[in-house]
């Protein structure tokens, strides 16, 4: 039996559904157009096959979610996976964490930054500009929010431009929404489960 | 949709051209089209499945109020056509069908805490008889609008700064 991960960590987990994924031999044109892919891709994970289940939202959500993470301009990329684990450090999404956490390490070339994220609750010794980051995305993840305009008072004084903060903000929000889709339809194992 | 200033969010926190934010927004307008986009998608979907188009409207009211985000809750309000549902967005009273009412205690505890004993939260949704399909389209209501009000809070706060 696959051990469940409790703790933060930088290996990424497997991620186990508490739901049946759709089979992508059965999908609908609808299904299939949402996962952007075709009937004999063996690469499809199961957290996108869950969500297919829903392919409307799932059609705008992925291309959405890539654009927040991965467009040019605005936030680094590193920062743009900073704000991403800060909110999935808050919300306690263990997969997201992982996931997110070791590509900000791969990025920076450092693991120290995530040592003190999953060691101190308040992160406050990152450096500053970061940890404005950090908190910035914590308080936006809570619920209710907690955010106001001199967190962004904040950011801007460690040099943040607008759209710096836009993409902050977007990439903590984006969190808001996978981390509850991860928690709450599937949890993170060791490893994928032996069939029986 | 010609512009990100034609969009729900930006029309409901009246950001326009000539906003000190327009220029940062400009940058990333095709993310504020898929967020209009997932925003049909989640609210009025052309398969409504389990939640009517109203039923969904009550229901982000719900988690807008939950968060404290009362313009937001105020637009989804306006968009419950059924009066029967209100009840979906009552604080202190949920629905006398078992089904909703189990649907909005969900609703409430993966809005605010996700962690929350997620697998017995599961349990509960296939134990009154709902599919696969059916809870991942209510996650996809709350996860979106969950994104969304952030989204909207954080505009808030950035329109107040700068």
């Amino acid at each position: 039996m696959s051990r469940k991960i409790e703790s933060f960590t930088t290996t990424v987990p497997f991620w186990n559904p508490f739901v049946t994924p759709i089979e992508l031999q059965k999908a609908s044109e609808l299904q299939l157009e949402a996962l952007q892919t075709t009937p004999s891709n063996t690469q499809v994970g199961e957290y996108v096959l869950v969500l297919a289940h829903d392919p409307e939202t799932l059609k705008h959500r992925t291309p959405l979610f890539n654009g927040i993470m991965y467009s040019r301009g605005g936030l680094s990329r590193a920062e743009t996976e900073l704000s991403a684990v800060a909110t999935s450090v808050t919300n306690e999404c263990i997969y997201c964490t992982a996931v997110h956490a070791s590509r900000y390490n791969d990025l920076t070339k450092t693991t120290q930054d995530m040592a003190t994220i999953f060691s101190e609750p308040d992160s406050s010794s990152l450096e500053e500009r970061k940890h404005s980051i950090y908190d910035f995305s914590h308080k936006l993840s809570l619920s209710p929010p907690e955010i106001c305009s001199d967190d962004v008072t904040k950011l801007t004084q460690q040099g943040l431009e607008s759209d710096e903060i836009l993409d902050v903000v977007l990439s903590s929000a984006i969190f808001a929404w996978a981390n509850r889709l991860m928690l709450g339809l599937g949890e993170p194992l060791e490893s994928r489960p032996q069939l029986s | 949709m010609n512009s990100p200033f034609d969009t729900t969010l930006l029309k409901l926190l009246d950001i326009d051209e000539s906003s000190p934010l327009a220029s940062a927004i400009s940058g990333r307008t095709n993310l504020f089209e898929l967020t209009e986009a997932s925003y049909i998608a989640a609210i009025f979907p052309d398969d409504p499945g389990i939640l009517s188009h109203s039923q969904r409207a009550a229901l982000a009211t719900r988690i807008c109020l939950i968060n404290n985000e009362s313009l937001l809750a105020d637009h989804y309000k306006d968009l419950v056509s059924e009066p029967e549902d209100s009840v979906l967005y009552a604080q202190n009273s949920t629905s006398e069908d078992n089904v909703m009412a189990t649907i909005v205690d969900h609703v409430d505890i993966n809005s605010r805490n996700p962690k929350h004993h997620p697998e017995d939260q599961i349990q509960k949704l296939k134990a009154i008889g709902l599919t696969d399909t059916q809870i991942v389209s209510i996650f996809a209501v709350i996860a979106f609008v969950s994104y969304q009000l952030r989204v909207l809070k954080g505009l808030r706060a950035m329109k107040e700064a700068l």
